[in-house]
């Protein structure tokens, strides 16, 4: 049903960090199966950031757990692959997961106010991050030199966030900082390996307005030092066109539109696409909305997802998906009636 | 439709008021208990909100903004100063009298879900009010006030008998609308209305606030983190800092050329993301975090992150002056 | 698919939930028609029937005979209505009083809730057995007395647990929402507050059901709960001492008899909390 992409399928291995192929996630629920991804393909290249953008339920939570392989017990994974340089994640075992969870893929979670054990200190938790990652047989003979080290390490990283004196900042626990500080640590767990791919889950969303943008001026400063590739997950798009190169939208479960930053932003062909720009408020201008309620994923509409509400729906809309298509530079969509001015 | 445009005969009738509000949280120590200190949630706020305006208050958190909705309300009574509604004091008087104003002036909570209690059906949490207020109306009136009042909103009538889980976050949002609108409020305090609703939907929402302030001549007071709405809904805005109002004034004028430093600086956070958002603007850097309400700076609240503050600053607190064009702004160098 | 509906169903998908019902319903027919369900009802009370003194088990005596060659199945199901009686209404007690103690703690909190909950907390430091048997020991013997040194010793738990519950919902916005359009205190207390308590309520006091039928069966065991000839698994328990280990049909069935109540309201307290328990978690915005 799905079209095969030729043109990502020649991009080498060496330059994309990930490749994620025909996936098709679903959750067994109470009321039935529900696709939360529905042959998804997503690309990142080496040292870029890719963003991802959608709405509640779109599925763009499922895909970042897909890549880090913490889906919940009721997914199941139906089709497809995760192709981290080349090696498909999705066949490996627990425990060569778990060695590259934390080192090589890493996470910087939503909620900084619930991502932090809140009866450790910093350093414990940090240290905790470290030591299976550097230290895997787990047979330490010289402790203390070795806790010396990892400080070392973790102070080093707690300046590049910008936080001021971090040696005070080790012993203290997660409810003694405010919601800045704690993403700040967060970010330098997430980077204190170096890690090949970070996968960042609308890090910013629960914080004030001045706080995320000090965020992220930091993330944009951290990532082009370290060319760290990156999924950015969101559904702010002022955010998005902020730090992102590539952008992804997601409806339902399925890719919408795939294009560079730019061309997104400046010309975004998906009709869904367009009205999520167009939503955005802006005085001396009625209220933009889209007609309709994002629907059910039990009972989702054939053929594109978006069709009952989109005003440019032609009748194949209605009965089966449109497939990729390309129209130039790198920016594909799935609609068969786009907005191509 | 345009926003900030005044309805043909103008008025200037303050509805609600505060005065010299302030609101403290004492502090107790965890173990004996001990009063240790105050967190001071608003400290010294005077609003005067015109009948038929939206007054967009906005702020980060910790600024007290929701404090001030809640203590106009009657939720909290005030530490100090005074809430005046239509000419009369309204903050002290005792429960009784107070019930006949608190249902006209109303308060929308931040989170949808949550104020609403998850073990009624949302028909019995529509019609509370009616039973609190008005006892003497007959079982098949409160049904049809019921009915009518969610076609308002834009829910069915047939919603009645469902649980509030069962609902999305923007139809939760218009349940807690309907539940404060049959008692037909003249005044209406909005706690971050479009918080945690999609984008698509939040336009919705807002032109459903924007169509009932028209239709039954609303007061709204709008409190939200979210500039990008607050500029598109309000006519006045109040820009808040650790429990003071550091700026008030029309809505334009404002966002046009705002005075405070900490105004500009949040204008700034928002205009810096995105290609297709706004021009850019000189960038004030900012630096710090929000500071701890309970241990507020001396002097000019703001001072230490402020990239002109002087010596003054440190030492007294600026008061609010009159700028040209209805302005008020606390700062020494302005 | 309306909520009783739902919750129902789920009851049902749990196991346990489904064994435990069954012996609930079992004992509660019990309870209520033990005539019609026992093989020999005359043998509830004072029969003396010296030919079929301490016989075993069989197909016309399913559990035995005991010392006076009353039918030892008979005098259980006649025990399950005693058993049932009085814990039942000495937990109804418990509860109700402690529900009130604990929301108006909870509500008004100040030094009111302080008294009330120090006063719960001296009852609660106690063991409740050790105080049920002083206070029946004080009151005299029966069933009666039984009844109230077990409501009065179990009350306080009741009251702190509802205490914190309501310390808790009063923070909810729905709360808030409520206190803004001018609602009452007794209406907020008993319509608003106390509907979100009472889950946790129904789940605990299942629990706390069993836990009372073993108190109740302990006191009539040490002789100061239902009296002789009364069928009282607890009191068959006691008599059945002097005739071990010979006659161990007269021990075994009454203990099987409350192991099987207790451990069957247990079970359904569990199923409940897993049944119960979604509800009153809020729902997230997935993304």
């Amino acid at each position: 049903m799905y079209a095969d992409n030729i043109q990502m399928k020649k991009s080498s291995l060496m330059e994309n960090v990930i490749e994620v192929n025909k996936l098709t996630v679903s959750y067994v629920t109470d009321q039935g199966k529900v696709k939360a991804l529905d042959d998804v393909y997503v690309t990142i290249k080496k040292g870029s950031v890719r963003g991802v953008i959608g709405e509640s339920g779109c599925g763009k939570s499922t895909l970042a757990k897909s890549i880090l392989q913490i889906l919940p017990a009721a997914a199941e994974i139906e089709s497809g692959e995760v192709l981290f340089h080349g090696v498909d994640l999705l066949r490996k075992s627990d425990n060569e997961l778990r060695a590259i969870r934390g080192k090589a893929i890493t996470l910087i979670p939503q909620d900084p106010f619930d991502s932090l054990n809140p009866v450790f200190t910093i350093e414990t938790q940090m240290r905790d991050i470290v030591a299976p990652k550097l230290f895997p047989k787990r047979i330490v003979l010289n402790r203390s030199k070795v806790r010396e080290k990892i400080r070392r390490l973790v102070i080093n990283k707690l300046k590049q966030v910008q936080l001021p004196s971090p040696e005070k900042l080790l012993c203290r626990y997660p409810h003694e900082l405010s919601g800045g500080q704690k993403q700040r640590i967060l970010i330098a767990a997430a980077l204190l390996l170096n890690p090949l791919l970070v996968v960042a889950d609308e890090p910013t969303t629960s914080l004030d307005v001045t706080v995320e943008a000090q965020i992220l001026e930091l993330l944009k400063d951290l990532i082009s030092e370290y060319k760290t590739s990156t999924l950015y997950i969101t559904h702010n798009l002022d955010v998005a066109s902020a730090i992102c190169d590539y952008i992804t939208v997601m409806y339902c479960g399925q890719i919408i539109e795939s294009a560079p930053s730019d061309s997104f932003f400046t010309n975004p062909a998906h009709p869904y696409s367009r009205k999520l720009l167009e939503c955005l408020p802006k005085p001396g201008r009625g209220f933009i909305d889209i007609p309709g309620r994002v629907p059910s994923l039990i009972v989702a509409p054939q053929g594109c997802r978006f069709h009952p509400r989109c005003e440019r729906r032609l009748k194949e809309c209605s009965k089966e998906r449109p497939p990729q298509m390309n129209i130039g530079a790198g920016h594909w969509i799935c609609c068969y009636n786009p907005d191509l001015n | 439709m345009m926003h900030g445009v005044s309805k043909p005969e103008k008025r200037d009738t303050i509805i609600i008021e505060a005065r010299n509000l302030k609101k403290y949280f004492p502090v107790k120590s965890k173990l004996l208990h001990i009063h240790v200190g105050w967190v001071k949630a608003v400290d010294n706020v005077t609003i005067k909100i015109k009948k038929g305006e939206t007054l967009g208050l906005v702020g980060e958190s910790g600024c007290g903004k929701s404090t001030v909705g809640k203590t106009l309300v009657g939720i909290y009574r005030p530490t100090d100063g005074e809430v005046w509604f239509e000419g009369a004091r309204i903050d002290n008087l005792p429960q009784k009298p107070m019930k006949n104003f608190q249902n006209k002036v109303q308060y929308l909570h931040q989170d949808s879900a949550g104020c609403l209690n998850p073990w009624w059906k949302i028909g019995t949490t529509i019609r509370e009010p009616l039973i609190v207020h008005q006892k003497n109306l007959s079982k098949q009136e409160m049904a049809r006030n019921v009915d009518k009042i969610l076609k308002k909103v834009g829910l069915e009538a047939n919603h009645v008998i469902r649980y509030p889980h069962e609902f999305s976050g923007g139809q939760q949002r218009r349940i807690g609308l309907a539940r404060i609108l049959i008692l037909n409020p003249s005044v209406i305090i909005f706690d971050e209305p479009t918080s945690g609703i999609d984008v698509s939907v939040q336009a919705t929402i807002l032109r459903l606030l924007e169509n009932l302030k028209n239709q039954y001549d609303l007061t709204y007071i709008h409190i939200s983190h979210n500039l990008a709405v607050i500029r598109s809904v309000s006519d006045r805005i109040g820009v808040m800092y650790l429990g003071k109002i550091v700026e008030l004034g029309d809505a334009k004028s404002i966002w046009e050329e705002p005075l405070h430093p900490y105004t500009k600086i949040l204008f700034d956070a928002l205009a810096k993301h995105g290609s297709f958002s706004e021009k850019s603007r000189d960038r004030f850097i900012v630096t710090g975090e929000p500071p701890d309400p309970q241990n507020p700076p001396l002097g000019c609240r703001f001072h230490p992150r402020c990239p002109n503050a002087k010596d003054l600053c440190s030492k007294e607190e600026p008061p609010s002056k009159e700028v040209d064009g209805g302005r008020t702004v606390a700062c020494f160098l302005v | 698919m309306t909520t009783y509906k739902l919750l129902i169903r789920k009851f049902f998908q749990d196991r346990n939930g489904v064994i435990a019902l069954i012996i609930l319903s079992i004992l509660f027919v019990a309870a209520i028609i033990p005539s019609s369900l026992a093989p020999h009802p005359d043998d509830f009370g004072a029969t003396i029937n010296p030919r079929e003194r301490l016989e075993a088990p069989s197909p016309k005596h399913l559990c035995g005979t005991d010392h006076m060659g009353r039918d030892i199945f008979s005098r259980l199901i006649g025990g399950a209505r005693v058993s049932l009686m009085l814990c039942g209404i000495a937990t109804g007690s418990a509860l109700l009083i402690g529900t009130l103690v604990g929301l108006i703690a909870g509500y008004y909190e100040g030094w009111i809730g302080l008294l009330l909950m120090r006063i719960s907390d001296i009852f609660v430091s106690l063991p409740q057995i050790v105080m049920a048997l002083v206070i029946v020991a004080a009151l005299g013997a029966g069933i009666k007395n039984a009844i109230l040194a077990l409501a009065v010793t179990y009350w306080p738990f009741w009251s702190r647990v509802v205490y914190a519950d309501v310390i808790s919902i009063k923070k909810s916005p729905f709360i808030e929402a409520a206190k803004a359009l001018g609602t009452g205190t007794t209406r907020i207390m008993f319509l608003h507050i106390l509907p979100n308590i009472v889950p946790n309520i129904i789940i605990r006091s299942t629990i706390g059901m069993g836990g009372t039928i073993l108190t109740a069966a302990v006191l009539s065991y040490v002789g100061l709960g239902a009296q002789p000839p009364i069928s009282d698994w607890g009191l068959d328990l006691s008599s059945s001492r002097a005739y071990l280990p010979t006659a161990w049909w007269y021990a075994l069935f009454p203990g099987l008899a409350i192991f099987l109540a207790v451990m069957a309201f247990n079970m359904a307290g569990d199923t409940l909390r897993d049944v119960l328990d979604p509800k009153l978690r809020r729902s997230r915005k997935e993304t």
